[in-house]
């Protein structure tokens, strides 16, 4: 028995030490690693604070009788706890009669607790109620519920006594364990992007050699611009990797040949498709063509509830296909199970030149066309109906002209037409005011209002708030508001005398949608061109700057964005597309070829600011300030280039941070120019006259238009000519 | 004899001892069936408010169970803390007769369970289980609509049966009765007992008869089916349907010869009787000396109505029978371009009552688009309501799809019967699946806080003569396959499903009888026929029509050749690439197939009728198709769509299963001679017009008339 277990150890011993050698000199190749078993899936726990269930301030719930419901999900990938709990912290009015008051708690529509208000809680009082775990599902509601009263005697229901206030320290705790992951190409992009997970930041490692191809690198970009779409306004923050961050306990995509990528080779292990030779197999052993392109989806191997996305081919042609069919909607659809091979893939047609969804086009859209729903709000304490009407960021409303929003709403019957109305608010001012004054309740209903053209801008919000009245309310006669409603339908319209022109170079658009690098939203004529031996940082802007143009944008098509090296980037597209150039002065050869365009050189150690004719200063450059610039592309002036550019890593990345984390990419301010420092960017302009163009692109499909004074000439000549052909034939 | 032969010979003779030790008669066993509020229909929490109020749940008693004392019901509740325990209670009563009274005390506010035995002796076949309560939170001055005021009945609340299974009464005349059984619980499952080798008659006889059984079982409850080739396979919890000739299954031929003797069966032959082992399980064997006579007996039992000789445990057909080629009279169930009136949609009249009356739901599929044409869709009510009402506050409110659309006053203090509403439906918010509801806000006129005067007598009905009014053109949102969910359309379009035909491959698979079996059941549910069943079936390339709507089954390595605009497909000769044809038609992806996959395909054939194509490279694809069609849950998931891919990595479990939509493409629309002009007037390019016509005045005008000019110079 000794003897077993001495050799045991002394295995045990010799093993680790062997390991540990390796590891002190580098020499345990990641490629060469045996799989090991998937670590156990662990989990976490999610905070929602009142801030991110909508009410930052807290809530105050007024009245006699009224409630607060809050939707929250429960993220696909989640085994939630029962340890999960509503964590209130209220206080409410003092003048509260305790046996006539409560406040009720219930999630899903169980009330979880009652809670009397007496005098022991109306100063902040703190409740965790837990939450039975099989009560949630997908979509869930919590909902705040009161009655209150101040005297048993006559009582004004809008009493100022009448109050409980939900703290914003509530929140809710849900406790949970992450569910092994189940690899299925036909549920993409679950699991690297959970559609129920409205709270989290979504993780994804790029797992990228130091050296792609262009064609590898575009297959790079288009994966980084689909997975960015398809998070759209849930936040996600790609990262940067290498080899060893195969390791890293998160969703990861590798992209690349078997040669290109090592990372490939170290997967081996997990895939469905063979290796051999450094070229994928098929089942009989035999290479696959290299025009063939590969996609897995494999378990993490050291994270059971994370996966690894495989983009590839035995050649970059492969790989580049492999991304195409990727993004390409809806054909992505094909895609099942654990791995697929593609052997032919023609890009469907590409996204109509600005068919924006959810924008406003041209002159007007109804809100169903903007994707608007139709709402409805109820009670005395009406909650207001947001809407965003979102312009196209290249549309100008000339001065004097005004936008007309018209309202197409309906009302229940047995409203206080004296008090009862609905206003409008256009981003938090008030524009009008409309009686509901028909006892017998209207449908579909229409009153328009006119706004200024410079009220306008490319997201502007309305709301809709119902002041609902029961008829002949009064004092003692209070009885229920449960009947009482207000519906704003998606028929309602807004009306832009807009033109379509836009001024460029102008930064400030970027987080205007990505303009104007999404003017077509596949991403079709741009194109990022990165350095010829780009460094870690280099990838790492490119990442975040792709996947940012990706969350700003949506093709219902595929997605056409080229990435190329500086050495390597063709004359056409060079002069046919927009450019996104990334790296440092000397890196990038493109930069050379524009830099006498560029309004802040960098030369060495020292920044020459140009302005309007001549230099404004030259001063000591700061290494780690990012730098921002877009101009009009010198090689077509209709296009613009946008440089991501910096002196030093921290620079770069302080540009790669406006682009990944929001406060910074929002707050990026019109200008031509931006220097990114360590609290943000900050924008200037410094364009000489005639520097900036109107674009009013020749691509416009929008049908046949032209200027109104145009159409009135043609109305005159036409007439004209109409009476002319008269005269001519009978008047002689 | 070799010894393989010999072998055999032992193997065979211990399955068919087997066999007859199973047919042996075995005592019957007790069982149980737990039967939840959600298997009820009740979906969520029962909140009780107010002073008074009740819920009553209806519940059946099968008629094969002899249900023992031992049958409980669960109740699980919560209350509020504030009520008054001596002046508070909830009462557990069936068919009226209280069970249960439980005080409302501080002891049981938080989740409460009690057990109370089910009284056996006053179940009938169509039950009443109630929840009341009377709940005060004083003794003085109280509020009737005070939140404090309530009770919950958690969902997890259940009725649990303990039975003995009885034998069912077996007589054609009550077919499908014991297999299908009105007052049963959950789905009936079905094992259909088929030919080692089926023709296309025995296959359109096990369609028809699956199809009736369908439609007897209807939307509210499955029908599963599964396919054997002999007795043994069956499952306790399985009814058997043998078709065939009895020289083709030794079975049937000892049905035949135990049951019918020396019958005839040149014109086919129905038996109906029950497991020798499973008691209350039924077996129907449709047979004849042909697979001709097989169908004509299929056809026999399926027939509306109901033939007089079907009757007791056999029915020949009768010599010179034939199925009736009768149109169905029937409308059918959804909104497609008619007015449609409640009884034509199978909404009956309801009626509701007190304060906080529940919603009258109304699931109201509509199959067409209104937006494109303008189309307009009213909801023209009749309803009534009781006296005694508060005018200020009572009210018929109607959702659409959770959105208030209309208020109705009900503001004369005597009640009202008979009036009559015409509510416009918002088309920008109709659904392919609507749900309206309907809610009285019924206000008694003598509530107040502190009056001693609340009495709630209220109620509110609406009638079934109400009805769907369309105005102007609708446009048809074929194809898709998203519009089978819950309708079948445009499949269901006669509930006889006479403009329907199925094709199968040619020699199928289990797997994809199975799935045939799996979609005739569906669209078995979502229709009830009047008239004979008059589905056309064929197997192979041949006898596919151009005029009916098709279902096609097939393994599209050897595709059955159904013309029309494909997106998916096999390479011929390649048999392992899947192609799809995107939007242009020479673009395609191809990549190759790993039998990952089953998938769902509609198009248009000759512009009226549509092609469903159900396609798998594997077995397990066909029973994915099949369990798509049979599973509610998962069926409910289908969306709009051309194309559907069903992924199988984790097809048993419902809530994983992908499902996805590849193209949603409409139907090129036959258009009226104004539509068509207004559509050409408004596709003019005016600009262009206009400019032609200044160039014209140019030329033909000024230019002449500065030549004459000049020439007078």
């Amino acid at each position: 028995m000794m003897h077993t277990r001495y050799n045991h150890i002394l295995r045990q011993g010799l093993a680790s030490a062997v390991i540990a050698l390796l590891l002190l000199t580098g020499l345990l190749p990641l490629a060469s690693m045996p799989v090991q078993q998937a670590y156990a899936a662990t989990g976490g726990q999610l905070v929602l604070g009142m801030d991110k269930l909508g009410d930052a301030n807290g809530y105050m719930l007024e009245t006699v009788r009224t409630e607060r419901r809050y939707p929250f999900t429960r993220p696909k990938g989640w085994a939630v706890k029962g340890s999960s709990r509503v964590h209130v912290v209220f206080q409410h009015s003092p003048a509260l009669l305790p046996e006539r008051s409560s406040l009720n708690i219930l999630v899903n529509n169980r009330i979880l607790k009652t809670i009397q208000l007496g005098k022991d809680n109306a100063v902040p009082t703190t409740m965790d109620i837990p939450i039975p775990a099989k009560l949630l599902k997908d979509h869930n509601e919590l909902t705040f519920q009161v009655d209150q009263h101040y005297t048993y005697d006559c009582e004004d229901p809008f009493s100022k006594e009448l109050w409980t206030t939900v703290l914003p320290e509530s929140k809710i705790v849900l406790d949970y364990d992450f569910i092994e992951a189940k690899p299925d190409l036909a549920a993409l992009p679950y699991p690297l992007l959970d559609p129920l997970n409205n709270y989290e930041t979504a993780q994804i490692g790029y797992i990228i050699p130091a050296t792609l191809s262009d064609q590898s690198l575009e297959a790079l970009a288009v994966t980084a611009l689909f997975m960015g779409q398809q998070a759209s306004w849930r936040p996600m923050m790609p990262f940067y990797g290498d080899v060893a961050d195969l390791r890293q306990s998160e969703n990861l995509i590798v992209v690349g040949t078997p040669a290109e990528n090592p990372a490939i080779g170290a997967l081996e292990n997990e895939f469905e498709l063979s290796i051999s030779g450094g070229k994928f197999t098929d089942a009989n052993g035999t290479p696959l063509p290299d025009d063939y392109g590969v996609i897995q989806l494999v378990k993490n191997p050291y994270s059971a509830s994370n996966v690894v996305l495989v983009i590839s081919g035995n050649s970059p042609a492969g790989v580049n296909k492999a991304a195409r069919l990727l993004a390409q909607k809806p054909a992505n659809k094909i895609l099942v199970g654990k791995s697929t091979v593609i052997k032919e893939f023609n890009q469907d047609e590409p996204h109509p030149f600005r068919a924006w969804d959810g924008y406003v086009q041209y002159t007007g859209s109804t809100f169903s066309e903007l994707g608007l729903p139709t709402m409805t709000s109820r009670g005395i304490t009406a909650l207001p109906l947001y809407y965003t009407l979102k312009m196209m960021p290249d549309l100008f409303v000339p001065g004097k002209r005004k936008a007309k929003l018209k309202t197409v709403f309906s009302y229940s019957s047995q409203l206080d037409p004296g008090q009862s109305k609905i206003e409008v608010l256009l981003d938090g001012k008030a524009i009008k005011s409309v009686p509901l004054d028909d006892v017998k309740g209207k449908s579909l209903a229409e009153f328009s209002v006119e706004i200024p053209a410079e009220d306008m801008h490319t997201y502007n919000q309305v709301q809709y708030r119902f002041r609902l009245y029961p008829e002949k309310f009064d004092i003692c006669r209070f009885v229920t508001d449960e009947h009482i409603w207000g519906t704003v339908h998606n028929t309602s319209h807004i009306e832009i005398p807009a033109e379509i022109k836009t001024a460029l170079p102008d930064l400030g658009l970027l987080n205007d949608g990505g303009f104007p690098f999404s003017v077509y939203q596949d991403f079709a004529q741009v194109a990022v061109v990165m350095p010829d031996e780009p460094l870690s940082q280099d990838y790492d802007l490119f990442l975040q700057a792709v996947t940012r143009l990706g969350r700003e944008s949506n093709s219902k098509r595929g997605i056409r964005i080229g990435a190329y090296h500086a050495k390597t980037l063709p004359d056409g597209v060079r002069n046919g597309n927009n450019l996104i150039v990334i790296g440092a002065w000397g890196k990038n050869g493109l930069l050379e070829k524009f830099q006498s365009k560029l309004k802040l050189l960098i030369n060495g150690k020292l920044a020459e600011l140009k302005g309007v004719k001549e230099r404004i200063a030259e001063i000591h450059y700061t290494p780690e300030q990012g730098i921002m610039e877009e101009l009009i592309s010198p090689w077509n002036e209709k296009r613009v280039v946008l440089l991501l550019s910096g002196e030093s890593e921290t620079a770069l990345k302080r540009v790669s941070q406006l682009f990944k984390w929001d406060d910074w990419f929002y707050g990026l301010q019109p200008g031509n120019l931006a220097v990114v420092n360590a609290d943000g960017s900050k924008s200037l302009i410094l364009l000489e006259h005639g520097e900036a163009k109107f674009f009013f692109s020749p691509d416009l499909r929008e049908g046949f238009s032209l200027p109104a004074w145009v159409w009135i000439m043609l109305s005159f000549f036409t007439v004209v000519g109409l009476f002319s052909i008269l005269r001519f034939l009978f008047g002689r | 004899m070799t010894l393989h032969n010999r072998l055999w010979q032992t193997l065979t003779s211990m399955v068919v001892l087997l066999g007859v030790l199973l047919w042996i008669p075995q005592a019957a066993q007790a069982a149980n069936e737990t039967v939840t509020l959600e298997d009820l229909r009740v979906i969520d929490v029962i909140t009780l408010p107010t002073v008074r109020s009740a819920r009553d749940i209806a519940f059946t008693r099968p008629k094969t169970w002899q249900v023992s004392g031992s049958s409980y019901i669960y109740v699980e509740f919560q209350h509020s803390h504030q009520l008054l325990p001596n002046r508070s209670y909830l009462q557990i009563a069936v068919n009226n007769r209280t069970v249960k009274q439980i005080p409302l005390t501080k002891e049981n506010a938080e989740r409460t369970v009690v057990q109370v035995p089910l009284p056996v002796a006053i179940l009938k076949e169509q039950n009443t289980l109630s929840f009341r309560v009377e709940q005060h939170y004083t003794d003085k001055c109280e509020d009737p609509l005070d939140l404090s005021l309530w009770t919950q009945i958690h969902p997890e609340s259940k009725i649990v049966f303990e039975y003995t299974p009885t034998l069912p009464k077996v007589d054609l005349a009550d077919f499908p009765y014991p297999i299908i059984d009105p007052l049963g619980y959950g789905s009936t499952n079905v094992r259909y007992i088929l030919p080692d080798v089926p023709t296309q008659n025995e296959l359109h006889a096990a369609a028809l008869v699956n199809v009736y059984l369908g439609q007897a079982s209807g939307a509210g409850k499955g029908l599963v089916t599964d396919v054997g080739r002999a007795y043994y396979q069956s499952k306790e919890n399985e009814h058997l349907v043998y078709i065939g000739t009895p020289d083709k299954n030794p079975d049937i031929d000892r049905l035949v010869k135990a049951h019918a003797g020396n019958q005839s069966l040149s014109n086919g032959l129905v038996i109906l009787t029950t497991h020798p082992q499973f008691k209350n399980r039924g077996i129907l064997v449709v047979t004849g000396n042909s697979d001709e006579a097989v169908l004509k007996a299929a056809r026999f039992v399926s027939a509306h109505p109901k033939e007089s000789v079907m009757h007791g445990p056999v029915a020949g057909v009768p010599g010179g029978w034939n199925a009736k080629k009768a149109h169905s009279n029937k409308a059918p169930r959804f909104i497609e371009k008619d007015t449609r009136t409640f009884v034509q949609l199978e909404i009956p009249t309801q009626e509701v009552h007190k304060i906080y009356a529940p919603p009258i739901v109304y699931r109201v599929p509509v199959v067409t688009d209104f937006k494109p044409r303008n189309g307009k869709l009213f909801l023209e009510l009749d309803y009534s309501y009781s006296p005694k009402l508060n005018p200020l506050f009572s009210s018929l409110e109607l959702r659409l799809n959770d959105i208030s659309i209309a208020n109705i006053p009900l503001m004369d203090e005597s009640g009202e019967t008979n009036q009559h509403a015409k509510v416009p439906v918002p088309t920008d918010i109709l659904k392919t699946n609507n749900e309206i509801v309907a809610q009285f806000h019924l206000m008694p006129d003598k509530y107040g806080r502190c009056k001693n005067n609340y009495e709630d007598n209220a109620w509110g009905r609406i009638m079934d003569t109400s009805k769907f009014r369309v105005e102007g053109g609708v446009e048809s949102l074929l194809p898709s396959v998203g519009l089978l969910n819950r309708t079948g359309y445009p499949y269901s379009k006669t509930d006889n499903l006479s403009d329907t035909h199925f094709v199968i491959a040619d020699e199928p698979t289990q797997a994809m009888i199975k799935a045939l079996l799996g979609v005739t059941s569906r669209l078995g549910r979502v229709t009830n026929a009047d008239t004979d069943l008059q589905f056309g079936f064929s197997m192979g390339k041949d006898g596919i029509p151009g005029n009916k709507n098709i279902v096609a089954i097939q393994n599209p390595k050897a595709p059955l050749d159904v013309k029309g605009a494909y997106r998916l497909d096999w390479m011929p000769g390649a048999t392992a690439i899947r192609r799809l044809v995107l939007a242009d038609k020479p673009k395609t992806i191809q990549v190759f197939d790993n039998g990952d996959g089953a998938y769902l395909e509609q198009f248009m054939l000759g512009g009226e009728n549509v092609v469903t194509v159900l396609s798998a490279t594997t077995e397990k694809g066909f029973a994915a198709i099949d369990s798509l069609f049979e599973n509610d849950k998962l069926f409910d998931k289908l969306q709009m769509g051309a194309v559907k891919q069903i992924s199988l990595l984790d097809v048993r479990d419902v809530n994983d299963v992908n499902i996805e939509p590849f193209h949603a493409e409409r139907a090129p629309e036959k258009r009226g001679l104004w539509d068509t002009l207004m559509s050409w007037l408004r596709n003019i390019p005016w600009a262009w017009v206009f400019g032609g016509l200044l160039l014209l005045f140019a030329v033909l005008i000024l230019l002449p008339l500065a030549l004459n000019r000049i020439r007078q110079r």
